[in-house]
């Protein structure tokens, strides 16, 4: 691997890791004293820390050591969980993405950055100043008290009665395990890192685990190290542990400060998986231990065994034994373990998921678009050849590329989740900022759409969510004297509807005024005053341009430019928006968006001679309807089984043919009925309208080739088909002209 | 061919030489500069679109991609152009917002391709023409006929063509 892609995978990996520190800072406002939460946030930070040690990103380190030291607090109880530190987190947690960002873009930090990276690391030791002053041991020292605390072992050691031993030096025990290089580690690398710390006054390689020539495996790592290591000044156990802080759990690293008791050196003894004798002459040989001291090590381990087998029936785990005897400072321990864990984890992950550049995917995507025409090309032939073996085979390929089709569409769908979850921050921010209670309930974040989406969704979403609390959602106190909950509910929900996607946004509010969007509107002239108009369509005139009825334009909406901004990009998704709202009940914002953005089932017409396309999963049904002339007068409504429909006659919107005369189509194949008329019954948004065609031609699958630029201006196709004979097809933009029935019918209604 | 082309190029060594792809519209001579060509097809079956202005004739299928067909004659005088043997469509690619447009533009016949100096390309005439001026970067003489240069932006302008309003206007304008 080069350092580039490394690099790239340090920032990709480094982006989730913020994002779940983000969560998890949102997660802990309500759970303060939940440790798994601080746990996952401390390793998170740690992580980053690390990696972007690994690749010299030096303030990213510097930072997320001040970070990493509050959180490490936090974890001991010695740092409580308070709104403020939240908030500082939160900056943290923004400070260090920016660093990153700009570590990935190669820029230089401007000189406000830095400032706002200072004023955050003193707000920070702010908080361990807080710890330190709780802390009666290490009350005397000043700062920075994670580092310290090893010191306060060593001075208890030397001020301990038990003997220590005469050695001035750090002694370093290292087992690396057998499977250290297949992790592509190299041990001699710790070693010449060690070196930057101090200085290595005695090196003893440990042999006595190579095995015979006949069982050796070359990819096994047999040997170990016994270092006397003078640390340079400063140099404390937490930095000589650091340095082995990419090693995995099957090392072993036992680090004993100088002077340390006798006691310890037999445990390390003990700990070791040579024999006692084997190690206590590497002791000895390198000056470590006197020769008395050994002895009496020795003696005291044949003692403690015994006591052992009394108290826990066996020789005690390493890491507890480190931990008792305080050799390892618990948060350092506790850390490399989750972190071992989690890269195991990953490591799994990585193994059942490949990430692939979207280039390739769409270059898939139009090759199987390509081939799901060809495929339609070859059934119309081979029905025209009424060879029963060969339209079963091609029958079969068809049900083949159907399926091929279907899987290569679902490569690029992705969970709607992750997008959902970024909304805790925006919500928690907001309602901070604006002193409000509000709680963010996220449903059916497994739903699955098309990445593209995904990504466009944001924005428009984000200004509803922003809208929901600025304007729906009322102060605690109105909620209260409305006999509400004090803490407002926003509900971020996703589901699968009728051939769409369906995306909620709905608060628990006040919901909206009737009274001054009416108001509103007959000041702009949509409405004459006194007109009647029902609710849905007077809920859809605030995503009108230049429509806002916030009484106060806010920092954060009601500028005018809100939903209609959000209409217009749901739109070029070929969504649509839906708005329902009960007055002091709340408001719901329905977005309905197409599964996919490239191939649709189709369902082929012809009016006029000309093929059009309805998308099939937004047809209920086709039927014959007759019209009669009663009808007709009453607007543009017929009655299908009880129910009515508004509907609109395709050759008289496109060709100005109306519908009583004889289109040349109909002339040309004959109709049977006088009166009758095909009509496609189609849904969507929860509307239904019919449109009249000449002919049903049946379904079709299909690829949706844009129209390009100089077609965007039109709303009533959405896209072009290429059929299995070359023929182009139009593709009828079904919602927008649903939607243009119903504007339709109503002002005609209202005439 | 090639070789003459290049024997050409070798001739006019000291001057910058165009290629030009010329054809026939009405009773007129226009040339496009080649760069912007990227090949020119016979007539094929174009589809209509509804409720759009009549300088779009409809849309083609070229290999597998949707393009739109701009009928010169509409564009030019106004009237919709008729589909004679020699019709042919000039597929153009343009840059209009930050992405590459393939066009159609449907024409009465293909002249030729040639080389063209630079420097006798004079500009626009104020007067005397009968398309919009702005249509036009130069004119040149050529084998005692007239040659109208055209800026191909300007002909087929994204923005001016697709400017057309959606079916409540263009039924307010029919039942009006």
């Amino acid at each position: 691997m080069n350092l580039d892609s490394a690099k790239k995978v340090f920032f990709l990996e480094s982006r989730e890791n913020l994002q779940r520190i983000e969560e998890n800072l949102l997660t802990l406002v309500d759970n303060a004293h939940d440790i798994e939460f601080i746990n996952a946030l401390f390793r998170e930070v740690h992580t980053i820390k690390g990696s972007a040690g690994m690749f010299g990103y030096q303030e990213v380190t510097d930072f997320a050591h001040n970070f990493e030291n509050v959180l490490d607090g936090v974890r001991k109880f010695e740092i409580t969980v308070t709104p403020e530190l939240v908030e500082t987190a939160l900056d943290a947690h923004d400070y260090m993405k920016l660093l990153i960002s700009y570590a990935e873009e190669d820029r230089e930090l401007t000189d406000d950055d830095l400032r706002q990276g200072e004023l955050l690391s003193e707000q920070l030791r702010g908080f361990e100043d807080e710890q330190t002053s709780n802390d009666s041991i290490s009350s005397s020292i000043p700062k920075k008290p994670l580092i310290q605390k090893p010191e306060a072992d060593k001075q208890r050691d030397q001020s301990s009665t038990a003997p220590g031993v005469e050695s001035k030096y750090w002694h370093i025990s290292l087992r690396f395990g057998e499977n250290v290089f297949t992790t592509g580690l190299d041990p001699f690398s710790f070693i010449v890192y060690l070196k930057n710390i101090g200085e290595i006054k005695n090196l003893i390689t440990v042999t006595e685990m190579i095995p015979e020539f006949k069982d050796f495996n070359p990819e096994i790592c047999y040997i170990g190290f016994e270092i006397d290591f003078d640390a340079a000044s400063g140099v404390d156990k937490t930095k000589i542990l650091e340095v082995f802080e990419f090693l995995t759990d099957d090392c072993t690293v036992i680090i004993l400060p100088p002077h340390s008791e006798v006691e310890h050196y037999c445990q390390l003894i003990a700990d070791l998986p040579e024999s006692a004798v084997q190690i206590g002459d590497i002791l000895t040989q390198s000056g470590t231990l006197t020769k008395i001291e050994l002895e009496e090590a020795l003696n005291l381990q044949q003692h403690s065994k015994k006591s052992d087998s009394l108290n826990t029936g066996g020789r005690p785990l390493l890491g507890e034994v480190m931990l008792t005897e305080k050799m390892i400072s618990q948060p350092i321990m506790e850390a490399a373990l989750e972190k071992q864990k989690e890269n195991r984890v990953k490591e799994e992950q990585r193994k059942r998921s490949i990430r692939i550049d979207a280039d390739k995917v769409d270059q898939l995507i139009t090759l199987v678009g390509e081939l799901v025409i060809s495929g339609a090309n070859i059934k119309q032939r081979t029905a025209k050849l009424e060879d029963s073996d060969l339209t079963e085979a091609v029958e079969q390929m068809a049900r083949l590329v159907d399926d091929v089709r279907d899987s290569t569409m679902y490569i690029r769908m992705v969970p709607i989740g992750e997008t959902f979850s970024s909304f805790k921050r925006t919500v928690h921010d907001l309602s901070r900022d604006m002193n409000k209670k509000v709680d963010l309930v996220i449903n059916g974040g497994e739903t699955e759409l098309d990445k593209t989406l995904v990504e466009k969704i944001q924005d428009p979403l984000m200004h509803i969510v922003r809208n929901a609390l600025d304007h729906g959602i009322e102060t605690p106190e109105e909620r209260v004297s409305n006999g509400k909950k004090q803490k407002a509910i926003v509900n971020l929900n996703a589901f699968h509807e009728s051939g769409s996607i369906v995306i909620e946004v709905s608060d628990d509010g006040q919901g909206l005024s009737r009274e001054k969007i009416y108001k509103k509107a007959v000041e702009n002239g949509l409405l004459a005053s006194g007109q009647t108009v029902d609710d849905r369509t007077l809920w859809n005139m605030i995503m009108l341009p230049g429509f806002s009825t916030a009484a106060q334009v806010t920092d954060i909406s009601g500028r005018g430019v809100g939903m209609d901004v959000v209409k217009k990009n749901i739109d070029s998704l070929r969504g649509v928006v839906d708005i329902d709202s009960k007055e002091s009940e709340g408001t719901t914002i329905r977005i309905h968006l197409p599964l996919t953005l490239a191939i649709i089932d189709g369902f082929l017409v012809t009016v006029e001679k000309q093929k059009y396309v309805f998308p099939l999963d937004m047809v209920l049904e086709c039927t014959d309807v007759e019209f009669n002339q009663d009808d007709k007068e009453g607007g543009d409504f017929f009655t299908l089984r009880g129910e009515v429909l508004p509907y609109l006659c395709l050759q008289e919107l496109f060709y100005g043919v109306a519908m009583g005369e004889k289109s040349s189509d109909e002339v040309q194949h004959g109709s049977q009925g006088e009166n009758k008329n095909k009509i496609v019954i189609v849904e969507y948004a929860r509307k239904r309208a019919g449109f009249v065609v000449d002919r049903l031609l049946g379904e079709f699958q299909t690829v949706i080739k844009p129209l390009g630029r100089l077609f965007h201006n039109m709303h009533w196709i959405s896209g072009a088909t290429i059929l299995g004979n070359g023929e182009v097809a139009l593709i009828i933009d079904v919602p927008r002209l649903i939607e243009y029935v119903s504007k339709m019918v109503n002002s005609r209604r209202a005439q | 061919m090639k070789e003459k082309r290049i024997y050409e190029k070798e001739e006019h060594e000291n001057r910058t030489m165009i290629q030009l792809l010329s054809f026939r519209q009405g009773k007129e001579v226009y040339a496009v500069r080649i760069n912007s060509v990227r090949e020119v097809i016979d007539s094929i079956a174009i589809t209509p679109i509804p409720l759009v202005p009549h300088y779009i004739k409809g849309v083609i299928n070229l290999r597998g991609n949707v393009l739109p067909v701009i009928d010169l004659n509409a564009r030019f005088y106004g009237d919709r152009g008729g589909i004679e043997k020699s019709t042919s469509i000039i597929i153009v690619e343009l840059q209009s917002h930050e992405e590459i447009v393939s066009i159609g533009l449907m024409i009465d016949a293909v002249k030729e391709v040639m080389m063209f100096p630079e420097e006798e390309i004079d500009p626009t005439p104020d007067f005397g023409t009968n398309i919009r001026t702005d249509f036009i970067s130069g004119i040149a003489r050529h084998e005692e006929n007239y040659l109208i240069l055209l800026d191909i932006n300007a002909v087929l302008n994204i923005e001016e063509l697709s400017d057309f309003t959606c079916p409540d206007g263009v039924l307010e304008e029919r039942n009006g």
